[in-house]
């Protein structure tokens, strides 16, 4: 079932200086379903606050409609209601100036929640985000990563079934990265809410969501798309070597590119690719050692971690080597003809037209 | 030298002696002072939250216009006021000329201006991203509208403290609309005025030390309110 329906929205702003119309956000149809994760990924201005702001019904959209569990909220005049659904982490979440027990009780008591129990509610919300101690303390008594996660707990405390996150772990440190990541991965696998989060990290993309899609200049590009990488070009003898931050190294070859209108090249500073889930090969470990002259070995290797069954495919979650992963979509009768199973080494490999390139950063970056 | 040490030693013989005249002028200016400042309060403040949160065209102008009556002349507002109060004038007929309510109107529109600039600067001042946040936890615009007003509380106070100390330090708008009436409308700002014109010094510098007092308790309150906005 869909959670959210966004069908068209377009959401437009008025430049003060120039007074020009400017398009922010362009989605032609993004479909949420009840329980998943989704990643929106892109670039600083790309549009990904813009989004999950709509989808938070902050602003109502431009044009286009927004169904949420097949209801359109702004036809019914249903914001309020709808915004006490769908609570959001916004990436500039201001702390209140109070303490960090009244700030996590803050929506509760906006909700009509009675003192008593709204704070009842926010001490044990702040142990589940291992705050409990720092229940007293003033909003300034709070490192960066506390804020952020005193932040998360004041959504938390609502109970939501939808949760937003725009850019969850910004501006904290590394600890708290795989904190706040740990626990909207346990709360996601205890409670099965709903979570759409907007990230510049593809590793954060990749390692939370069941499915990311990526918005480009405010336009949602190419629907929906797994596997998203993003790295630097090498050239050598055989041709491009796709590299990225954690150390994946893909050898990109020309026919493995969807779009061949696209060139290779090293010239820009960052390359972002996807590759596309149900176009990777999948090899057991051992057949492609006996693969015949002729045919390309396997590019990438990992272990199967995950698997789940969809109508007519298994979805599998490979760690690779690195410890990135990756999503695979197999038939099911292809996944019993390989004997494939939880925990097998297998071998990848991108069949052809199995990567996008989605973006190319220059080198110069854009000023803030 | 020694007129003004004698005229200090009396002052604070009349202070200590609590002299019935200093405690009456200084009475009625805080009467005056708290009353015209929570008109201005209940007034101005909603006034300026609702200036600084919407958006409307000829915004600025608007903004630019309180931005000079902050530096409106206290005799201009007071002959203004005259005009309206006077026997002849449109509400003459309430006769609130040389009366404390006639005072404290004028002192009102003294220091509305500074109640809804000083507001709508401490409002503006707040993270916008204030009232967003409240959005997005689930407040109405009106519960996000209180959370941004509570989030400035230190500047609106600011605010208050600054109109209670424009008011009881005034002169012009006390002498023109209450007429320095003794055991009427006589303020401390008038009384020292009058006792100086006369060659009382001693109570004039009495009242004097007493106005210096209550404007170094407002100036202690405004740091110590501003300090809390700092922290």
């Amino acid at each position: 079932m869909c959670r959210y329906v966004l069908q068209d929205v377009v959401q437009r702003y008025r430049e003060s200086r120039t007074g020009r119309s400017v398009e922010a956000l362009q989605v032609p149809r993004l479909d949420v379903k009840a329980g998943e994760i989704l990643a929106v990924v892109g670039h600083n201005g790309s549009g990904k606050s813009t989004l999950l702001e709509t989808m938070a019904f902050l602003h109502k959209p431009s044009a286009g409609t927004i169904l949420l569990d097949g209801r359109d909220v702004w036809a019914e005049k249903a914001s309020l209601a709808a915004r006490r659904r769908c609570p959001i982490l916004l990436q500039r979440a201001v702390l209140f100036k109070t303490t960090v027990r009244k700030n996590v009780a803050y929506g509760l008591r906006m909700r009509g929640l009675g003192r008593r129990e709204a704070y009842r509610r926010a001490e044990a919300v702040l142990r589940l985000v291992r705050l409990g101690p720092l229940a007293h303390r003033g909003h300034r008594e709070l490192s960066g990563g506390e804020r952020r996660r005193v932040a998360l707990a004041r959504l938390l405390a609502l109970e939501p079934e939808i949760l937003l996150l725009d850019e969850p772990t910004a501006h904290v440190d590394h600890a708290n990265e795989q904190l706040i990541e740990e626990l909207i991965r346990d709360l996601h696998t205890r409670t099965d809410m709903t979570v759409v989060l907007a990230s510049h990290n593809a590793r954060q993309a990749m390692a939370l969501a069941d499915r990311v899609v990526t918005l480009v200049d405010g336009q949602l590009v190419f629907g929906t798309l797994d596997n998203f990488f993003s790295g630097t070009l090498e050239k050598g003898r055989e041709g491009y070597t796709f590299r990225d931050e954690t150390g994946l190294v893909l050898p990109l070859l020309p026919e493995m590119i969807a779009d061949q209108d696209e060139t290779l090249s090293t010239s820009p500073a960052r390359w972002e690719i996807a590759i596309d889930a149900s176009r990777l090969e999948v090899l057991p470990r051992g057949e492609e050692d006996a693969s015949t002259a002729g045919v390309p070995p396997p590019t990438l290797f990992g272990q199967i971690e995950s698997v789940r069954q969809q109508q007519e495919s298994c979805r599998l979650r490979v760690r690779l080597v690195g410890g990135q992963r990756l999503r695979v979509d197999v038939a099911i009768s292809e996944y019993r003809r390989l004997g494939l199973n939880l925990g097998a080494t297998v071998g990848l490999r991108p069949a052809e037209g199995a990567i996008r390139l989605l973006l190319r950063t220059p080198a110069t970056p854009d000023p803030p | 030298m020694e007129m003004l040490l004698d005229a200090l030693r009396n002052a604070v013989q009349l202070i200590f002696t609590l002299d019935p005249d200093v405690f009456e002028y200084a009475g009625r200016s805080l009467l005056i002072a708290s009353v015209a400042t929570l008109i201005a309060g209940v007034l101005g403040i909603p006034l300026g939250v609702l200036i600084a949160e919407s958006e409307f065209r000829g915004k600025r102008a608007v903004v630019t216009v309180l931005n000079t009556l902050l530096a409106l002349p206290t005799v201009v507002v007071g002959l203004l006021v005259y005009t309206f109060l006077s026997r002849t004038g449109p509400l003459g007929p309430l006769q609130l000329l040389f009366t404390v309510p006639g005072i404290i109107v004028g002192e009102v529109l003294l220091i509305l201006p500074i109640v809804i600039a000083f507001t709508l600067a401490a409002v503006a001042r707040t993270d916008r991203d204030v009232r967003k946040t409240a959005l997005a936890l689930g407040a109405s615009r009106r519960q996000a509208l209180w959370t941004v007003f509570c989030e400035s509380r230190f500047g609106v106070a600011a605010a208050i403290i600054a109109a209670f100390g424009r008011v009881v330090s005034e002169v012009g708008v006390a002498t023109i609309l209450g007429g320095n009436v003794d055991r009427l409308t006589r303020t401390m700002t008038t009384a020292i005025v009058l006792n100086v014109d006369m060659g009382n010094f001693a109570l004039g510098l009495a009242l004097g030390i007493v106005l210096l007092t209550i404007s170094l308790s407002i100036n202690v309150l405004f740091q110590y309110i501003q300090g809390g906005g700092q922290e």
